[in-house]
């Protein structure tokens, strides 16, 4: 699928997901920054991988918090189940942000939810979403916690990736797949973009993302993630000084509902 | 939703009564009701979006004249028990998987040729169904010349990505194609879903395994299959040589007939003869597939609707008898 910039009439759905398996124990505040990705139109989506046991009740509550500052989804799943989970959460979080795209719409024209539509507008509504899902622009950056507990669940990883892409490359609309490791593989790097933005997943890269060391910086790792979008934008509209999601796209997420 | 529980429409008034739990899955469960029409399916969902968007679609499709998905009664929202809603025609049949762990390979490889129409026919209107698997596809004839499709979530136009899937019928999974709505990915889903019959999902440790190990897996299962002519036309699908349901049809057709298996689950007491359904072509004459006496409860039904037709058969000549009696007895008084 041809890369096509982003233009400032092409619609696009931008989404963070990150996969963890505990808490962050350096830099920033990953819940701080998920505001900030909410407020600049980004969803963001946790995974919390657990190997037979549990993920604790501090990173089960973190992974809550960030998916709700990031006005996204949470799930604590088994590595066997990340493939299904992450396509799911894809899914149904690029749904969610066309429903209240369409929602205020109506509450608009109409002053109506769409729970008070009739059932047969509501299904034509429903086809509407469908239909712009597929064809839609959709950004998304996978942010992988690569720290030593995480070796063995590292293919579950990678595969679940590369199932993920291959869903994304099958939308009538542009995918572009970005992954952020972390922590990096330099003593002092908190992160390391493994692969930019692409409409085709590289998976080059991912063979050797797995080299697994101490550390969780899930802030800084949003961070860069966040980065990814601006450099992004800032690249399909070169000249303009304006760059950065939120002048993009300004119908999507920056609603009411935003902090 | 417990049995006898009683609910009703807010938009269109319907009353429900709920008979038991058929299944659920992961946008929401399916219950057998009562409604004043007789009994129906009810569809219960998480989300007013997700009932809507499968009502839209069972209601396009069926308006096309595809009638192999339930046809829709209703769509409504009730109480907090059954928030969204849709109503549906109940098909009573027995899933394909039922039909393997039965042992009647006979009437699964009969099932298959119907299973092939089916799909064709929504082919036909630009959509693929894109979740075939052996719990959506239910045989509705005892002797497997009539199937019907249940789960209508996952039909997609032609062209769009594939909206909900299961690992061990995706062609994508196996890196045998990409993840796109279109005959081919129906026709892979297919020969997939043959071969999980015997295998059941594939071993967990797949799911970490990459593309090649997995398409070996389905290689090892392949040679495994219960109908050994067959296995030769399903490698055909899997390595590309064949790619259209035609053409997979016909090669289908051409497999010499199941031979019968003695093997018996023990609920079943019925003779040798239980499974001895010959592989009949599907086609004009499909219709005159012999009634064999088997065990079942379909069968009976069937039995008896050939007596029912007996009996009309007599009457018709009742009636033409008299007809010609009456005839001749006026044409002679009228000579007289």
């Amino acid at each position: 699928m041809a890369e096509r910039p982003a233009t400032d009439k092409q619609a696009t759905i931008r989404q963070i997901l990150v996969i963890t398996d505990g808490f962050s124990n350096v830099g920033e505040d990953p819940v701080a920054v998920a505001q900030e990705a909410r407020r600049k139109g980004i969803v963001v989506n946790v995974i919390g991988v657990v190997d037979g046991g549990d993920l604790g009740r501090q990173g089960k509550q973190e992974a809550l918090s960030i998916a709700d500052a990031g006005g996204g989804m949470c799930r604590v799943v088994q590595p066997s189940d990340l493939s299904a989970t992450a396509q799911m959460m894809t899914h149904q979080t690029m749904q969610m942000t066309l429903q209240q795209v369409v929602g205020r719409e109506l509450m608009q024209a109409m002053g109506k939810q769409v729970e008070d539509l009739p059932p047969d507008d509501r299904a034509r509504v429903a086809q509407v979403v469908d239909k712009l899902e597929d064809v839609l622009r959709l950004e998304l950056v996978a942010a992988v916690d690569t720290s030593a507990s995480m070796r063995d669940k590292m293919p579950m990883v990678r595969e679940a990736l590369r199932d993920l892409s291959l869903s994304l490359q099958a939308r009538e609309g542009t995918s572009m797949v970005a992954i952020v490791r972390f922590p990096g593989t330099t003593d002092d790097a908190p992160f390391e973009v493994v692969s930019d933005f692409s409409p085709e997943l590289d998976l080059g890269p991912l063979e050797r993302i797995f080299v697994a060391r101490g550390g969780t910086p899930t802030g800084p790792a949003l961070r860069a993630s966040i980065e990814l979008f601006d450099g992004l934008a800032k690249r399909a509209r070169p000249g303009t000084g304006v760059a950065g999601p939120e002048s993009d796209l300004p119908d999507l997420r920056r609603d009411g509902t935003a902090p | 939703m417990q049995p006898g529980t009683e609910l009703s429409g807010r938009w269109s008034g319907i009353r429900l009564v709920v008979e038991a739990c058929l299944g659920r899955g992961a946008n929401g469960a399916v219950y057998l009701v009562r409604t004043s029409s007789g009994r129906a399916a009810l569809k219960v969902c998480n989300t007013s979006a997700d009932a809507a968007l499968e009502w839209a679609v069972l209601t396009e499709v069926h308006g096309a004249g595809v009638d192999a998905f339930p046809k829709p009664i209703a769509m409504d929202d009730g109480p907090t028990e059954a928030p969204f809603f849709y109503v549906m025609e109940w098909i009573d049949g027995i899933s394909l998987r039922r039909v393997a762990e039965r042992g009647q390979w006979s009437v699964l490889q009969a099932a298959v040729a119907h299973i092939v129409e089916t799909l064709t026919a929504l082919h036909g209107v630009g959509k693929a169904f894109c979740d075939v698997k052996p719990e959506n596809i239910l045989v509705t004839a005892p002797d497997g010349h009539r199937v019907r499709f249940v789960d209508v979530g996952g039909v997609t136009p032609f062209g769009r990505s594939v909206r909900q899937f299961t690992p061990q019928t995706d062609r994508a999974y196996f890196g045998l194609g990409s993840r796109k709505a279109e005959p081919a990915y129906d026709l892979f889903a297919l020969v997939l879903a043959l071969l999980s019959l015997r295998a059941g999902s594939p071993p967990a440790d797949l799911v970490a395994a990459d593309t090649e190990a997995r398409r070996r897996w389905l290689t090892r299962e392949l040679s495994r299959f219960p109908i050994p002519s067959a296995r030769t036309v399903m490698a055909q699908v899997l390595d590309g040589r064949i790619t259209d349901m035609r053409a997979f049809r016909a090669a289908w057709l051409c497999l010499p007939p199941q031979p019968v298996h003695r093997r018996q689950s023990p609920s079943r007491k019925g003779g040798g003869t239980a499974n001895a359904v010959p592989h009949q072509p599907a086609g004009p004459n499909r219709t005159a597939a012999a009634p064999h006496s088997r065990g079942n409860a379909s069968a009976r039904t069937r039995k008896l609707r050939s007596s029912q037709w007996d009996w009309t058969e007599w009457l018709m000549w009742l009636t033409v008898a008299s007809a010609v009696g009456v005839s001749v007895v006026a044409w002679l008084i009228v000579l007289q």
